[in-house]
């Protein structure tokens, strides 16, 4: 393993949504931290690029993502984390993009979601999924560790700002991002947290979330932080949109969804953002991948004998 | 997420007499209920640990918790155009001309009657079944919201049950039961004025506090369980005679 | 762990591990039993480790499944056939238990166990056994029993068999469903296993009852033993006994029952023979098209080609034709699919005339389907029809079709035409395809959608080999070259994919002076994607052009993308510099 041809062998694999042996992840994953923590909070990417949202180990409809935008590497790719959590695929799905990663670090980039972190993928299927697939929590332990070197965010040709949520009140400028220590477990609150929990809303300045916990943030602040730091556009994923991806604050913020018929019910298509090399944006929007290319029919649920 | 094309429907045939389910009845139970706002398990610790000053605070009730329980439709002709995904369930056992002629309009009224549990648990075959969404929400990975129906019909009765469920993490699970039993009687004309049906409506709330954690996990995730241990905090059953 | 590993791995450990906290090494170790039991010897096999696997059959079912699965392979571990009886014990527990995997794993192990055991053993150990599963208290083990009836029976002696029989009888006849539905599915192997007059007698009335079970997925599985049963019978018995059965199932009450007809029902035919069929069957069928369950009409419209091939014209005229005439006016839109897919089928049946009159009207109407599937499938048959009637009588409708399908929002859709024009090309011709067509197929090149790119770049080299390189030479490569300079890096991209394929296809004058020259600028791009696909693309013209080229200009252009500040333009540099290397040692 460590040369070109064993990550093609595992990638080639994984493309067949066929799973690693546990110690091959973990060889993948020592590789991976030796990549990833090389990388600022704010990842320098340059366009052309194509940028992708949430994911969440819709393994198939991953697969149409690529047939609709291209392959990796011959296309270069940056995902806004969720990579995993809900869908039936989180492994083949997060380790994929993982192998693509390692084998070409300059074509691919993933940032960090707030479903990359160990609380929350004990409750949301990750974790369960690990352990169904190979037994033990070992794998899930090797991937969210490697979480913990994700970026939280990319900065394409100085112009586009990528984060998984949203902004922060703590975060003016985009060299605050740079001096947080992100190798850790996805606190509770602080910039971090803000950066991959919080949404934009059509209000004015800040707002707290119905929850309780967690931001919403305005037209006004967004206009302010884009002009602080001289970039035009906000691009994040983070909420479900029904049409792929949605447009907010006279186009200072878009919000890019890629995970089509979300938990394979909600009957949304998804979207990824084409940047070319003058940064002229495309929206390729794409359906959930057809029942015959994924392998397991869509069926009527099964009768049950509920009181 | 809406599922605004989802319905239950059950008529009887011959009066017309429908109960329906769908996701703007539920949605209106949410708006009807105005429960206060839910605060998470962290909300405290956060406010604590951040300024607010100057920030708008939203506050609505974001559990989307309902007191929808379905709505009773008695003239064929109100009945709302329908959608794509409706299931219909026909109650033909009583649908005899002599039951025709019954006018009286049909209320539900408070009963001692109870749903025939044993009836339903035993494996008698399932000739129609079919489970539909009304609406559902992720709650911003804070849990799950969701008000579902489902509906079996065997040869003695038919049932339903219509279930909102919240599970907001670390804080509490909510449970809203309504449970419509319609069992087929004999078919004699004397019979047919004891055609009815039945609903209970239970409601239940907890945490699972007492609960040995390996079970308490379980009974989170996955809602039939979770109502075997939740304190039952309000439960009326009626009738409905048609 | 590797095989070879095998020997040097400690038994003392595995043994060890079969009783680990960790499933996962629990599981690594039953897989690995035959290595346990070689080095245990057949005697302490017997007596330790089987005793021992028969206390653990209380396991996670991830490890039982694979316990049921080795047990079937150990009958020489245990020493050969004389012992094989040992390993009953835990197979009989792991057929009772709840999971429905392991209990057929282990029904299909206690398969190949009884197969090696002589008739003492058999009356001594197999059929008690049996007897205990088929009169178990807990119904998994009945269903498990009635799948181990096929190998005790003809192993039994005959004075037992009659019991045996009369047990599977009442099986047949269990309250619960589960069970019957397992009889019904093994009634067949079983069947294959009796004595015949008892086949046509007691096997056919159980058969016959499980047909009428009020259960419909018992009937289900019974519909199914239909064909078999055919088989297992001479004519006269199939047409006494499986026919009126299967008219029966034809219009039964479950709409699942009647789809496993129509899905059935020709191979049925082929069991009672064609003078039958026409006669007793095709009404059946003719039924089975008009069904009400949009389903079964779709099985049933499939099979629309086989059936009338079956029977003769007038019938096919009379009494298919009819109804499929109603079915391409389907409300459903898979039955007109599956419709459309076979109807071309008909054509040589009805011959030339009927096939104009009748069936030409049928298929210009699938044509102008508004679901694209349908169209798409008619198009995909286009090679049938025109053996039978020609392509100019359709050439005129088929345009427009084919545009629409070309220009369809669904990206799917026009990947699916795109692979069809080379059949279309080669059907109508070139005048035709310059005309119409040739601009469809430039004007892909640059589709919104990737996949779609790369098809239209591999339909330019298909079209090549079916037009030839003068052809290609004039209409494509220009047209290609004119699009080399697009502001946008993916369709620069489209550009040289196209002119790696189509280099194979055109004269050396043209490759080495009009491709190769813009394929090498192309690695002075900006975008080092466009670098790195240069350097992979080179990789196509070096066979093709001569080592004076090579050197003169491929090479000095890999090696400036050789030391590219981009780590993958050099990787892709490095290989195909290494691909010169190779042809020049060759």
């Amino acid at each position: 393993m460590g040369s070109s041809g064993d990550l093609d062998r595992m990638i080639e694999q994984l493309q067949r949504c066929e799973i690693l042996k546990e110690r091959e992840v973990k060889t993948l994953c020592e590789k991976a931290v030796e990549i990833l923590v090389e990388e600022s909070n704010v990842q320098k990417v340059e366009a052309p690029v194509t940028i992708c949202g949430d994911i969440h180990g819709q393994f198939y409809d991953l697969k149409e993502l690529f047939k609709v935008g291209g392959d990796c590497p011959t296309i270069n790719y940056l995902f806004m984390g969720d990579f995993v959590d809900r869908g039936f695929y989180s492994v083949e799905t997060f380790l994929l993009l993982l192998a693509l990663k390692v084998r070409y670090p300059d074509r691919i980039y993933l940032i960090r979601g707030n479903h990359e972190s160990r609380q929350i993928t004990q409750v949301y299927g990750f974790y369960d999924e690990c352990l169904r697939k190979y037994g033990s929590a070992n794998v899930w332990r090797y991937c969210t560790d490697i979480f913990d070197y994700l970026s939280l965010s990319a900065l394409i040709d100085n112009r586009i700002f990528c984060v998984h949520g949203g902004l922060s009140p703590s975060i003016n400028t985009l060299d605050q991002i740079r001096t947080i220590d992100r190798k850790q477990e996805v606190p509770h609150d602080g910039a971090m947290c803000d950066l991959l929990w919080s949404d934009p809303d059509d209000i004015d300045g800040w707002g707290l979330s119905p929850r309780g916990a967690g931001y919403l943030f305005g037209g006004d602040v967004c206009t302010q932080f884009n002009q602080n730091n001289k970039v035009e556009l906000i691009a994040r994923a983070h909420q479900l949109v029904m049409e792929g991806y949605k447009w907010m604050f006279n186009d200072q913020l878009v919000t890019v969804w890629s995970a089509p018929n979300y938990c394979y019910r909600c009957g949304n298509v998804a979207a990824i953002l084409e940047l070319d090399e003058h940064l002229t944006k495309s929206f390729k929007v794409f359906e959930a991948a057809p029942p015959e290319a994924r392998g397991v029919p869509a069926k009527k649920p099964a009768p049950d004998y509920f009181l | 997420m809406i599922y605004g094309t989802n319905s239950l429907e059950c008529t009887h045939e011959a009066s017309g007499t429908t109960i329906r389910f769908d996701a703007f009845g539920a949605l209106q139970g949410w708006l009807d209920e105005q429960a206060p706002p839910l605060e998470v398990a962290s909300a405290q610790e956060w406010k604590e640990s951040h300024d607010l000053t100057g920030k708008l605070v939203v506050a609505y009730d974001w559990t989307y918790t309902t007191k929808y329980e379905g709505d009773l439709l008695l003239n064929p002709k109100m009945l709302r155009s329908g959608g794509v995904d409706i299931c219909q369930v026909s109650e033909t056992a009583s649908s005899d001309a002599h039951c025709q002629q019954a006018t009286q309009p049909a209320l539900w009224e408070v009963t001692e009657e109870s749903i025939d549990r044993a009836a339903l648990m035993r494996q008698e075959p399932i000739l129609y079944f079919d489970e539909v969404n009304l609406y559902e929400s992720e709650l911003d990975d804070n849990g799950i919201s969701r008000v579902n129906v489902k509906v079996r019909v065997m040869a003695s009765s038919w049932y339903v049950l219509m279930r909102y469920w919240l599970r907001a993490d670390g804080t509490l699970t909510r449970i809203r039961d309504t449970r419509i039993y319609c069992p087929f009687h004999a078919t004699s004309k004397a019979m047919c004025d004891s055609s009815h049906v039945i609903r209970e409506v239970t409601h239940r709330e907890g945490n699972f506090e007492d609960l040995d954690p390996k079970r308490a996990v379980e009974a989170r995730l996955n809602p039939d369980v979770g109502q075997q241990f939740l304190p039952i905090t309000f439960q009326k059953v009626e009738k409905l005679r048609i | 762990m590797d095989s070879e590993t095998d020997d040097l791995y400690p038994i003392a450990i595995l043994i060890d591990e079969l009783k680990n906290e960790d499933i996962q090494l629990r599981l690594n170790s039953i897989k690995r039993l035959g290595t346990i039991a070689l080095a245990l010897g057949e005697e302490r096999t017997r007596s330790e480790l089987i005793p021992f696997l028969h206390e653990n059959t209380d396991d996670e079912d991830e490890v039982l499944l694979a316990m049921a699965e080795e047990l079937g392979n150990f009958v020489s571990h245990v020493g050969g056939p004389e012992y094989a009886y040992t390993l009953l014990v835990p197979l009989e527990t792991l057929s009772t238990v709840e999971e429905t995997v392991v209990r057929d794993k282990a029904v299909e192990s206690l398969g190949k166990v009884g197969e090696v055991l002589s008739e003492q053993h058999t009356v001594q150990y197999y059929i008690p056994l049996l007897k205990r599963l088929a009169q178990g208290e807990w119904f998994t083990s009945r269903v498990s029993s009635c799948g181990v009836f096929q190998t005790a029976y003809p192993r039994a002696p005959p004075n037992l068999r009659a019991e045996l029989r009369s047990m599977f009888q009442a099986l047949c006849h269990d309250e619960t469903p589960m069970v019957r539905r397992s009889a019904a599915q093994k009634l067949g192997k079983f069947a294959a296993k009796i004595e015949k007059e008892f086949v046509k007698g007691e096997i056919m009335t159980l058969f016959t009852e499980l047909t009428q079970d009020d259960q419909d997925s018992v009937r289900l599985l019974a519909v199914e033993g239909c064909a078999a049963f055919g088989k297992l019978l001479d004519k006269d018995d199939c047409v006494q006994y499986v026919l009126p059965i299967v008219q029966k199932f034809a219009q039964d009450k479950s709409w699942r029952v009647r789809y496993m007809v129509a899905n059935q029902l020709y191979e049925l035919c082929e069991s009672v023979g064609p003078e039958l069929a026409k006669q007793d069957l095709v009404p059946a069928y003719v039924k089975l098209l008009k069904d009400n369950e949009a389903e079964v009409r779709i099985a049933a419209a499939g099979k629309v080609a086989a059936m009338c091939k079956l029977c003769n014209n007038e019938q096919s005229v009379g009494q298919i034709l009819p109804v499929v005439k109603e079915l391409a006016n389907d409300g459903s839109q898979h039955v007109r699919a599956a419709l459309a897919s076979v109807i071309m089928g008909l054509a040589p049946v009805l011959g030339k005339a009927a096939t104009i009159e009748q069936l030409v009207p049928i298929f210009l109407a699938l044509l102008k389907d508004e679901w694209p599937d349908v169209r798409l499938n008619i198009i995909s048959k286009l090679d049938h029809v025109n053996q039978v009637i020609g392509i100019d009588l359709l050439s005129q409708s088929l345009l427009p079709a084919i545009v629409e399908l070309a220009e369809d929002k669904h990206w799917r859709i026009r990947l699916a035409i795109i692979e069809y024009i080379p059949l279309l090309a080669s059907q109508l011709g070139v005048a035709f395809f310059d005309e119409k067509l040739g601009s469809l197929c430039m004007g892909w090149l640059q589709d919104q959608v990737y996949s779609i790119r790369e098809a239209a770049s591999t339909n330019l080299k298909r079209l090549a080999e079916e037009f030839g390189s003068e052809w290609a030479q004039t209409h494509l490569v220009p047209s290609i070259l004119g699009m080399a300079k697009n502001g946008n890096y993916l369709y620069r991209m489209t550009v040289l994919t196209c002119l790696a394929l189509l280099a194979p296809f055109v004269s050396t004058d043209v490759c080495c002076n009009s491709m190769l020259p813009v394929v090498l600028s192309a690695a002075k791009d900006r975008v080092p994607n466009i670098k790195f696909n240069v350097a992979k693309l080179t990789q196509s013209f070096i066979p093709l052009v001569g080592s004076a080229v090579i050197d003169s200009s491929i090479r000095p252009c890999l090696l400036e993308l050789n030391s590219d500040p981009d780590s993958d333009v050099r990787f892709f540099a490095g290989q195909a510099l290494a691909t010169i290397e190779l042809q020049k040692g060759a």
